[in-house]
């Protein structure tokens, strides 16, 4: 299943989050956030969780990859279902690109939270 | 315009590459057309920068203030001219070694070399620092399949190795850096004279140095070097052009990059003061690792860690003559550790031979890869006529401009190593007995051609230093 084993890695990439990816948008503003508070501790938190993340990631990858499979068929999902595996993976790209859509909502939706509050 | 370019070509190539996967001649034409396609568009770079032009190409805001953007200065034209044109020449060499040795995968293999490539592209010309992380993180991912491509359980330790290390330090190093530089200075854009400058200072200015220089995974500085050795398992064609020129010189480039665009080069030299002390401790520690190797490809190896650390030491004492020659070993480097590689890879394909200790008489036996490794090791350990010459009197300079003597120490020190580990070889090639049972010849041509032209360039930079030189000049 070549094409649903890449979607998958995909979809781990953006876990990690690897630049490129939409994961990577979330964990930089993240990471800017706890910066601008001067939370040290908290930045060293963010990092070593997405290192784990790369653990769990790869131990898939090396599974999808690197262990010789005893059947050979190339079957794929049906392609209803690797459709929409491959549109979602297509988007964490998407959105690790043009991050218009989701970092400008993301802010007017903390503009609006934030003025709730106070 | 020829920017996007040097992007695309090595990009459609890879497409290219697999489309034709099924006929391993067109493949292998789609692979050398593509790498000289990109040589003749970096090359046509090469006056407008030198007459000071910047060429630049934004591809898109990613967040508000911060685009991805494409800017060639002089370094990353030294760079991206060393990779692509060697891209060529070691594909010429791939088709020798990958056949003559029967690879399996070796569609994925071009493709993977391909994308490679353009990823180095994406570090060369970069024009600010993200843009740079990006293409940086992605040189990773593709050049796993490469380690990882013989697809055993030595392959799969070696894969996990390189990848656990390089991406442990830039996700826990370089990415908080590169966070705490925006909100230091505002901006990640590369800025001649540095973005840094009368930002931070003293304890802090350190602790961030500290957080790139073992950030930067890819510049092997101990203790984070073991990736590379690790990277060994794959075939040698990788080891010659990814690991011992596009992947850790995207690494000592993205040193020097950050000495020059991000702190700048008139940086307050406190702040640098503890790093050539940990560069100049992995020159030492890996040549005395490599003087006690008998596998001829991890001597090479640790060689590399060694000869990488040279850089980045260069680099660190900040002074004008020492960032020219951090510069000028970036290319002088490669082009005699590609052909100490590719020597190796002939060893192995014509004799199947891997250790140091069996390398007996082979210089009687193979005189062209022989004499290419003679030049590739005497430009390591830094004589004339070669290559390694011109970069080390550069950094000798400068450790005296800065009146820097630990590093003048390390780097007599480690020319004595470096003549420890190389020349037993040259010894024992070239002056002890052939096996009497060892009646086989040389190498496939291809290889033989390659490794021909990687150690003529290296006496050709030699006489030829004013080129490179120039580039390096004009940085300053």
């Amino acid at each position: 299943m070549p094409l649903t084993a890449f979607g998958l890695v995909i979809a781990g990439l953006s876990l990690i989050g690897v630049p490129g990816t939409a994961g990577f948008v979330s964990k930089w503003y993240l990471i800017l956030g706890a910066i601008e508070r001067e939370l040290w501790w908290l930045v060293a938190v963010i990092v070593i969780t997405s290192l784990i993340a790369v653990a769990y990631v790869w131990r898939v990858v090396e599974a999808a990859y690197l262990r010789s499979s005893q059947e050979i068929s190339r079957n794929e999902a049906p392609a209803g279902m690797l459709v929409a595996a491959l549109a979602m993976a297509a988007l964490c790209v998407y959105f690790g690109f043009d991050t218009s859509f989701s970092v400008g909502g993301a802010a007017d939706a903390a503009q609006l939270l934030l003025r709730g509050a106070r | 315009m020829t920017l996007a370019l040097c992007l695309l070509i090595p990009a459609v190539a890879a497409l290219l590459i697999a489309a034709a996967h099924r006929r391993p001649n067109l493949r292998e034409a789609m692979s050398l057309a593509g790498a000289a396609a990109l040589f003749v568009a970096v090359l046509s770079l090469w006056a407008p920068v030198m007459a000071g032009g910047r060429p630049s190409l934004t591809l898109g805001e990613i967040f508000p203030g911060l685009a991805l953007r494409l800017e060639l200065e002089p370094l990353g034209l030294l760079f991206a001219l060393v990779a692509s044109g060697l891209w060529f020449v070691s594909g010429v060499y791939s088709i020798g070694y990958m056949r003559g040795n029967s690879e399996t995968h070796q569609t994925r293999f071009y493709v993977c070399f391909a994308l490679a490539i353009a990823s180095a592209m994406g570090v060369a010309l970069a024009g600010n620092l993200l843009t740079l992380y990006l293409f940086y993180e992605v040189l990773t991912f593709v050049t796993y399949p490469l380690v990882t491509h013989h697809g055993d359980e030595q392959a799969r330790r070696g894969g996990r190795t390189y990848l656990a290390l390089l991406l442990a330090s830039s996700m826990l190093f370089l990415l908080p850096a590169m966070a705490i530089t925006w909100w230091l200075g505002g901006t990640l854009e590369f800025t001649p004279g540095g973005i840094l400058a009368g930002k931070v200072s003293g304890g802090a200015a350190a602790a961030l140095l500290a957080l790139y220089a073992f950030g930067i995974g890819k510049a092997a500085l101990m203790p984070l070097h073991r990736w590379l050795p690790a990277a060994m398992v794959a075939p040698t064609p990788v080891s010659a052009l990814l690991h011992a020129v596009a992947v850790v010189k995207a690494g000592v480039f993205t040193v020097v990059k950050i000495v020059i665009y991000v702190f700048g080069a008139d940086f307050a030299p406190g702040a640098f003061a503890w790093l050539p002390w940990v560069a100049g401790f992995t020159i030492l520690a890996a040549s005395i690792v490599a003087l006690r190797a008998d596998n001829l490809k991890r001597r090479l190896a640790y060689s590399t860690v060694s000869q990488l650390s040279y850089v980045v030491l260069a680099a660190a004492l900040l002074a004008p003559l020492s960032l020219a020659g951090a510069v000028l070993h970036i290319a002088a480097h490669a082009f005699g550790k590609i052909t100490l590689f590719f020597a190796a890879g002939a060893v192995y394909t014509a004799a199947h031979k891997t250790e140091v200790s069996q390398l007996d008489g082979l210089g009687r036996r193979m005189p062209w890869t022989f004499a290419a490794f003679a030049v590739g090791a005497l430009s390591m350990i830094g004589l004339p006529p070669f290559a390694g010459f011109v970069s080390k009197w550069y950094m000798v300079a400068g450790a005296m401009q800065a009146q820097h003597w630990l590093a003048l120490g390390v780097i007599a020190a480690s020319t004595l190593l470096n003549a420890g580990y190389f020349l037993p070889i040259l010894y024992r090639a070239f002056f002890s007995p052939l096996p009497a049972s060892d009646s086989g010849k040389e190498a496939p041509w291809p290889m033989v051609a390659a490794l021909v032209t990687t150690a003529a360039l290296t006496v050709l930079m030699f006489f030829w230093a004013d080129l490179p030189l120039a580039l390096a000049r004009s940085l300053a």
